[in-house]
């Protein structure tokens, strides 16, 4: 996601609605993809959105450039699908749809691609899965958003230690899981 | 450095770049000699860093940016009302942290509980209520408390004298 300018973010404050618009079509992939790593639903990826951008409108008023944007957003997307996730687990209930869903539309030029694409996201899927929101949000940071440690420590609001073990809990789950699968394979 | 070592870092500071160039020199130089830890960072990066990489970016549908502005509009003309507004501005005085209203209800349902476990079912029969009216009202005769009898008569004596005893059985 590429820097919103400053401009733009202040006609949002004055309640231009055609602005906080284009802030939404430039943000919202961003905003859905982390979200869906997060809570690895499509109903509550939109959810989360949803309340991202209307805590967004809500306070952008009072932005004050402390931070850039971009990074202000990483913090309350992340916090926010975080927040849902436990709350999802809290619950415990699951669709029965969210098992195969497709997530959204992966832009992909042809067909061989899209079914690539969507083989990945199963994959991809599956994996996360297997971790806890607390380390799926710090994977997601990681190696799909890029961010370093010292990174992933402020969006989420704890010491880097605590990024280091997590990562290292949710790469050991994974290989775990990755020797299960070649067993399972080789039997 | 120890394999143990080796494989900490291998899932955390070195498959991030995060190492000191040192300690990351001295990771490759154990890597170079040593199979099972080179065999240990391959199925680190295929099980839980390459899925990663494909990763696509997504889009939500068209929905959520019309609930988006369906909300902010709702928001807007709930702001616009006046209630609404003192509401809004009172709304975090109004507001009960949820323990405290967890704590109330346990020790109502509590009380309630001890209040009616100790309340005697005999309490709520007609016929106990009665009797212990008529009880009370005797003793309060004995007494010589006359205010009982209505006013009509005032010494409690007066009222034995028109019954006739003589044919009592209790007449000795």
């Amino acid at each position: 996601m590429q820097e919103i300018e400053r401009e733009l973010i202040i006609k949002v404050g004055q309640g231009d609605m055609r602005a906080f618009g284009e802030i939404y079509q430039r943000a919202s992939g961003y905003v859905y993809t982390l979200a869906y790593r997060v809570v690895n639903t499509k109903h509550d990826a939109e959810e989360v959105t949803q309340d991202v951008f209307l805590k967004i409108h809500r306070s952008l008023g009072s932005f004050r450039f402390e931070s850039s944007f971009k990074t202000w957003l990483y913090r309350i997307a992340v916090n926010t699908a975080l927040n849902h996730a436990k709350k999802r687990s809290r619950v415990m209930t699951r669709e029965v749809e969210e098992v195969f869903e497709d997530p959204a539309t992966v832009t992909q030029p042809d067909a061989a691609k899209n079914i690539e694409a969507w083989e990945t996201e199963r994959q991809l899927k599956s994996l996360l899965e297997q971790l806890n929101p607390d380390q799926r949000a710090c994977i997601v940071l990681r190696e799909i958003e890029g961010l370093d440690y010292q990174g992933i420590a402020s969006s989420l609001g704890i010491n880097i230690n605590t990024v280091r073990s997590r990562l290292k809990r949710a790469r050991e789950t994974l290989m775990a899981l990755g020797q299960k699968e070649v067993a399972s394979h080789g039997m | 450095m120890e394999c143990k070592k080796v494989q900490d870092r291998l899932l955390t500071e070195y498959a991030d770049k995060e190492l000191g160039t040192e300690e990351n020199t001295e990771v490759e130089r154990h890597l170079t000699a040593c199979l099972d830890c080179r065999e240990f960072f391959g199925a680190v990066q295929r099980s839980s860093v390459i899925p990663f990489k494909e990763a696509g970016e997504m889009q939500p549908d068209d929905a959520v940016w019309q609930k988006i502005q369906e909300k902010i509009e709702a928001e807007r003309s709930r702001s616009r009302n006046g209630f609404w507004k003192l509401a809004d501005a009172l709304a975090p005085f109004l507001r009960v942290p949820q323990p405290i209203f967890r704590t109330a209800f346990v020790t109502a349902l509590i009380l309630i509980v001890v209040v009616l476990a100790k309340w005697p079912a005999s309490y709520a029969d007609p016929v106990y209520g009665y009797l212990s009216e008529q009880m009370t009202f005797m003793s309060g005769l004995k007494a010589g408390n006359t205010d009982l009898l209505n006013g009509d008569v005032k010494d409690y004596d007066v009222v034995f004298e028109g019954i006739d005893v003589s044919n009592s059985p209790l007449k000795e």
